[in-house]
């Protein structure tokens, strides 16, 4: 019973972590909520559809095209739309909301406003003991966490990462260090769209494709941010995976139709007790 | 002249925080901003890194620098180590000295030797996160940053607040060590004129906005009037 929900939990949390770490960077670096960021989720499981199952370019060709166009449409955001808005946060979260719902018409426009059903990345199942996970979970969790390890190294190793952390914490004391404030949020904007657009791409073969998909993983990605704590990247990541289980063991063992439903408690029980969030200070 | 102020004024809302101030550091120098609470002494060295809306001009070796963005002038040559430090609390001194060289790669290893050879009490602790750092060790780290990016003019705002006299003097040592024998300039801005007197050459009087007078120390010095609003009895009895 106990490996039925450690396992799946565990491998959607590796997904739940790289759905939220584009939409943590954002914040931590900006200290402004993305609403639209859902929209590089949707945007990246759609551009894979089309490349994948309508073209025909085979899957990791679709995989890494999809993920530059995310990045590509985080840099035009942030060029054409959040540059423009100069920090100003409410400013941003108005707007991006809006570029969502603009994206979502789009899509409908473009796509249908008909769901689609995803081919898996891996076909079949793997079986541990009594329990069945598909290889498409296993192939996005694992390829998630990869991709989280790496993004650290990054983020902690090299003078970029060090530049953005340091803007996050102190943007007066990056900018007279000689660290262009803009270049790192481009930098950071580029990156969550291609961190978006490639948890996109496992989320429509986890579920399925949808022009309303980016809306709960807007909401697992807010509650990743405020568990998490405040700007926090390491919380965020405990966050994600203590979100990833909790889901899992209210869909498994009270009812499917639950999902969602006890990430929002847990939203507005941490805002109650802990408003910090779990591990609420400003670092990444 | 290496850095060039003219005619400096800097409006927060309505009030006006600088009035048309001048200033002229020559290369080589250590010269010195000294000025009461509020008189706008941060304002300026801001202004000179382009973090406030100013009018006038500021000129560092024949560059204009009104316009230019901070990271730009910062690459021109200019450290600052500011007032509250802005330093990352939640990164260790290395770290901290490493986002200094971020416009200074090819330099790191030399520059951190400076850094380590004028505040050795730093390299016993690389590892510590600054947040956990004494006011003296921080006031280091903040000048150790600045010094990363090998900048030929250091802008140091009240680098004793707060501190011991015996902090005082390592500060001070390594400021003076700093211009001669790393031909470093310096501007410094201070309300502790005693600290100051000692260790700048040129020195300006800043008050409500407005340079009220300037002269090397010993000019200032023999200046009664300003002997009595400046210095006080401390002047006399050091
Ligand atoms: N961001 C701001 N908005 C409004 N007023 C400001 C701002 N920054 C500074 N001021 C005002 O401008 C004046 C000069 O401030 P500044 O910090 O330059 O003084 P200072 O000489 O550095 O003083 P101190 O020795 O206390 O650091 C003060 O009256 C201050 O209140
Ligand atoms: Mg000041």
């Amino acid at each position: 019973m106990l490996i039925q929900i450690l396992l799946p939990g565990l491998l959607l949390s590796g997904l739940y972590a790289l759905i939220a770490i584009g939409f943590t960077m954002i914040f931590s670096v900006g200290r402004v909520l993305n609403l639209g960021y859902g929209a590089f989720i949707m945007f990246g499981g759609y551009i894979y559809y089309q490349s994948a199952q309508i073209l025909g370019l085979g899957k990791v060709p679709s995989f890494v095209i999809a993920t530059a166009a995310g990045v590509l449409l985080g840099l035009i955001v942030y060029v054409i739309l959040i540059r423009k808005l100069k920090g100003d946060a409410i400013a941003i979260e108005i707007s991006t909301l809006i570029f969502a719902i603009v994206t979502q018409a789009a899509i409908i426009v473009v796509f249908s406003p008909s769901p689609k059903s995803m081919w898996p990345l891996i076909p079949g199942v793997l079986r541990v003991g009594d329990v069945i996970v598909t290889y498409n979970l296993v192939v996005a969790a694992v390829t998630s966490w990869v991709v989280l390890a790496a993004l650290f190294l990054f983020i902690g190793k090299t003078h970029i990462g060090r530049a953005i952390r340091a803007v996050s914490m102190d943007p007066k004391g990056a900018v007279i260090s000689g660290i262009d404030p803009d270049r790192i949020n481009l930098i950071i904007w580029g990156l969550s769209g291609g961190l978006g657009a490639m948890a996109g791409i496992f989320l429509a073969t986890y579920t399925q494709l949808a022009p309303a998909m980016w809306v709960a993983p807007l909401i697992i990605a807010v509650a990743v941010v405020i568990v998490g704590g405040i700007g926090s990247i390491l919380g965020g990541l405990v966050a994600a995976h203590v979100i990833g289980m909790l889901e899992t063991i209210t869909t498994t063992l009270i009812a499917a139709e639950l999902r969602g439903v006890a990430t929002m408690l847990l939203i507005i029980l941490v805002l109650i007790i802990a408003p910090k969030g779990l591990f609420g200070k400003a670092e990444l | 002249m290496m850095l060039q102020i003219q005619n400096l004024s800097v409006f927060y809302s309505k009030a006006m925080s600088l009035n048309r101030a001048s200033i002229d550091v020559e290369a080589g120098d250590i010269a010195a901003i000294i000025g009461p609470v509020g008189a706008g002494k941060s304002t300026l060295l801001d202004a000179v890194l382009g973090l406030n809306d100013a009018t006038g001009s500021i000129t560092f070796e024949d560059k204009n620098l009104r316009q230019l963005p901070t990271s730009k002038i910062v690459r021109l040559g200019i450290g600052y180590a500011p007032e509250r430090g802005n330093l990352f609390t939640q990164m260790n001194v290395r770290e901290n000295l490493l986002v200094g060289a971020y416009t200074s790669r090819a330099a790191i290893e030399s520059n951190l030797d400076l850094v380590f050879d004028l505040f050795p009490i730093l390299k016993k602790r690389q590892n510590q996160e600054v947040g956990t750092q004494s006011g003296g060790e921080r006031q280091m780290v903040s000048l150790g940053r600045a010094l990363m990016n090998s900048p030929r003019l250091l802008l140091v705002d009240e680098p004793t607040i707060g501190l011991s006299p015996k902090v005082c003097v390592d500060i001070a040592t390594a400021l003076t060590r700093l211009n001669s024998q790393h031909g470093l300039t310096i501007l410094i801005a201070e309300q502790n004129a005693n600290f100051t007197l000692g260790l700048a050459q040129y020195i300006y009087l800043l008050e409500a906005g407005r340079i009220i007078g300037s002269g090397t120390a010993d000019e200032l010095r023999a200046d009664k009037a300003i002997q009595e609003s400046y210095f006080g009895n401390r002047a006399r009895s050091t």
